[in-house]
């Protein structure tokens, strides 16, 4: 009974998923490690010089821009929510890949650890991470095992995903965020197509710095209203 | 915007209009050096919160630095092998999975 009742889903699964797409996919895959961690040591360069001028990078704004007092406080609530954001983002990802680590292992899946680490990335990715981490390891429950077990997996992401990214990290971000729920999914497929994959991982962050910027200036502050959160009646009637 | 005094509204619109998108698309061309440094610009400002704190204790500056390419290297290198490394055990055993997924497919869609 339980077979005629998911027979469907996997029909329709394996129809999708051509087995000569997957391959080629794993082999670009690992074609790929080796440039990304090329590219790695020269960011992990750039981060070592950029840290090192970091300290007197205030003291250098000061005196290239004559900084007023509002945007200097403007610069520092910038770096300040920026590194909330990522710390809390960290801790978060971190989170979901032992979760989904420990589950796939409970499971028996192959190469859970794998997909713990791919968790991990791609819970940068607002919204479409959740799916896209999901894929590999379904896919793997569904070649291995049977389809009871690949349904867990599924469930197991689910819930995961679900407790984490809507329950756990609204409530720990608060209005740290400060980006409506609809200009974080715009943002996702505008940075995602200005700058590939970086921009995808990057898109709240850098989206965050964007609304701060046009708050600066009065002609752009209606942008960074429309961007932001959902304003309290009061607010918007008290704004000049 | 003294500059654009002298358009009607509807024009100084498109200037401005024109003027972001030709921002947007340099971003995109120049996207190839433009996202390494971005993603650098987010890293050193994630690192420089221990940084600071480090210095704080009156850790030297260089010793603290050191320290944190020590540990993006370390995290870095050991998610390099742990992937890699599992990479590759998935290569080797695709042609299994692939045959038992064309099983799958035949059961299923035939």
């Amino acid at each position: 009974l339980e077979r005629v009742g998911v027979q469907n889903a996997s029909e329709a699964t394996t129809d999708i998923l051509d087995p000569a797409v997957v391959t080629a996919l794993v082999r670009a895959a690992l074609a790929n490690v080796g440039s990304v961690f090329a590219s790695g040591l020269l960011i992990l360069l750039t981060v070592v010089f950029m840290l090192l001028e970091a300290p007197g990078m205030l003291a250098k704004l000061r005196a290239a821009f004559r900084l007023e007092a509002a945007s200097e406080a403007r610069v520092k609530r910038l770096f300040s929510s920026l590194n909330q954001y990522m710390r809390i983002k960290i801790l978060t990802s971190l989170g979901t890949a032992v979760c989904i680590w420990i589950w796939l292992w409970f499971l028996g899946i192959d190469f859970a650890v794998l997909w713990a680490v791919l968790a991990f990335f791609l819970n940068f990715i607002p919204f479409v991470g959740a799916f896209l981490m999901a894929i590999p390891a379904v896919l793997m429950a569904l070649v291995q095992t049977d389809l009871a077990t690949t349904l867990l997996v599924a469930a197991g992401y689910l819930v995961v995903n679900t407790a984490i990214g809507s329950v756990l990290e609204p409530r720990v971000m608060g209005r740290g965020l400060g980006i409506s729920t609809l200009a974080v999914f715009l943002s996702l497929l505008f940075w995602s197509w200005v700058l590939g994959t970086v921009g995808a991982f990057l898109s709240v962050p850098l989206t965050m710095a964007l609304i701060i910027a046009f708050e600066a200036s009065p002609q752009t502050r209606p942008i960074a209203v429309l961007l932001g959160p959902e304003v309290s009646p009061t607010e918007s009637s008290g704004d000049e | 915007m003294t500059a654009l005094e002298g358009f009607s509204p509807v024009a100084r619109g498109l200037i401005v209009a024109a003027a972001a998108a030709i921002v947007v698309i340099s971003v995109e061309v120049a996207a190839a050096i433009v996202a390494p440094i971005l993603l650098a610009a987010f890293v050193a400002v994630i690192a420089s919160s221990p940084l600071r704190w480090m210095q704080g204790r009156g850790v030297l500056k260089l010793i603290a630095l050191g320290l944190i390419v020590f540990v993006l290297l370390d995290v870095g290198s050991i998610v390099a092998l742990i992937s890699t490394g599992a990479l590759e055990g998935l290569r080797d055993s695709l042609p299994g999975y692939q045959e038992r997924l064309i099983l799958l497919s035949e059961e299923f869609g035939g």
